[in-house]
């Protein structure tokens, strides 16, 4: 055996000095947040690149696998999916004299603006997590595509989360599937307001948790729940999912049950950013 | 320079690690769990090398971490500093050819990295079920994380021995 060099510290002293550094490093995130994100931006503009590249051949190599074994289902759905198609159409054709009705009453109203369609910009889901803890997503596209801190992330027509940091051309988003997610939402049909929590225990069934819902509120199972328009991060009446097992809590004060999400998120691969930020109330007031 | 070598082929391991473990492990939707890569890097040279070095490679396994996961920077660092802290102090129950003592202590460090991020990131938060994390996150990311470490610990082991001959190569050279 090579002697080994004389460490002029001990291991543990070293240890207490490491851990230390990390401490000290933790305290000034906490403090002043972003202060070390120039760190973070700059490696993970180098990093980030070999990832998109290495994330085609991953996604690659599923995908062939999964192709071929998808074709059987996916001829059945075929077929079941033109069915649907035509009664759809039908409801299309009766939206679309609604719709127009519809119009005509809000310029009554001059509540036109409001429900306007966003500004999306489209964007490729670049890397996951790679902890078994998180459920959040890097996007390629950044702030130097006018992405912002708390967007709203959609797709497949649902919500799929918020935008939580910014590089020049990555964002972090966190999904509302998330343990550490809540979104304020409300009942399509009735507009009764819950909370919808992400929670790990129930990912694997691809539920979330639907809770703070008023005894006597009327948001039943099947309701559409969409977010609300007293939240302060997201934008109104964005679907998110469909309500499910709603019953009494053992308090007999507030209600709860489970959200089914309309967005598959085992396969997520491109999302919409909206490019408009949510006015806060204070703002409008002033 | 005999250990710009070492620094350099470990530098190599280490962003090799990392992007398997972000770029190919996390992407792929056929595999649920992740495993820890980089852990198993730190455990394996802490092991094999001793406290200092189990704890700079664990720095920077843990700052890399913290630089993918885009949090703030110093939570991983901790646990990984720790770990190779913790394998560096085993490092004389060493024998170059045994596999089983490397798996073993891969399994209590990485069921050590879980319990670590569940107090952490959920009982922190009132998330008491620890039967269910412990079920259905963590034994199956150690369950990954240990297949991958007879695969790993080998190659690991055999890279460290060609710097090791090269190191003494050098030493012997200019005496």
């Amino acid at each position: 055996m090579k002697k080994k060099r004389k460490a002029s510290l001990p291991a543990r002293y070293v240890l207490f000095f490491m851990i230390l550094l990390c401490v000290i490093l933790l305290g000034v995130n906490y403090i002043s947040p972003g202060a070390l994100s120039p760190v973070t931006e700059a490696i993970n503009s180098v990093l980030l690149p070999m990832q998109k590249g290495l994330n085609h051949l991953g996604t690659g190599f599923a995908d062939t696998a999964y192709d071929y074994q998808s074709l059987e289902e996916a001829r059945a759905e075929n077929q079941q999916l033109r069915e649907q198609l035509t009664t759809l159409q039908e409801e299309v054709s009766n939206y679309q004299q609604g719709q127009q009705e519809l119009e005509e009453l809000r310029e009554l109203l001059e509540l036109s603006g409001q429900y306007s369609d966003y500004e999306t910009t489209g964007a490729r889901v670049i890397q996951k997590d790679a902890g078994n803890w998180y459920h959040s997503f890097v996007i390629d596209k950044g702030s130097d595509d006018g992405i912002e801190v708390d967007m709203n992330v959609i797709a497949d027509g649902g919500l799929v989360g918020i935008v939580t940091s910014v590089g020049s051309n990555y964002a972090r988003v966190q999904s509302i599937i998330d343990d550490d997610s809540n979104v304020s939402a409300m009942s399509l049909s009735s507009g009764d307001t819950c909370i919808v929590s992400g929670d790990l225990t129930l990912y694997s069934e691809g539920k979330l948790r639907l809770s703070y819902i008023d005894k006597d509120d009327n948001i039943w199972d099947d309701d559409k729940i969409v977010t609300s328009n007293i939240s302060d991060k997201y934008l109104p009446n964005i679907l998110i999912g469909y309500a499910q097992d709603i019953q009494t809590d053992s308090n007999n004060v507030t209600k709860s049950g489970y959200l089914v999400p309309v967005v598959d998120f085992e396969h997520l691969q491109t999302v919409l950013v909206i490019k408009t930020l949510k006015v806060t109330g204070e703002e409008s007031q002033s | 320079m005999r250990r710009s070598k070492r620094i350099i082929v470990m530098a190599v391991i280490i962003l090799a690690g990392f992007l398997l473990q972000y770029g190919v492990f996390a992407n792929c939707p056929l595999i649920d769990t992740v495993p820890n890569i980089l852990l198993i890097i730190t455990v394996s040279f802490g092991f094999m090398k001793g406290k200092i070095q189990g704890m700079v490679i664990g720095l920077f396994c843990g700052f890399i971490m913290d630089i993918g996961s885009m949090d703030s920077i110093g939570y991983y660092m901790i646990i990984y500093i720790l770990i190779g802290y913790i394998n560096g102090a085993l490092h004389q129950w060493m024998y170059s050819d045994y596999i089983v003592f490397p798996l073993i202590v891969t399994t209590f460090s990485s069921l050590l990295y879980g319990i670590y991020n569940y107090v952490f990131l959920f009982l922190i938060r009132n998330r008491t079920d620890i039967v269910y994390y412990l079920l259905h996150v963590i034994i199956p990311e150690m369950i990954y994380t240990v297949i991958l470490t007879s695969v790993i610990y080998q190659l690991l082991a055999y890279i460290n021995y060609r710097l090791e001959m090269a190191e003494r190569r050098s030493a012997t050279k200019f005496v």
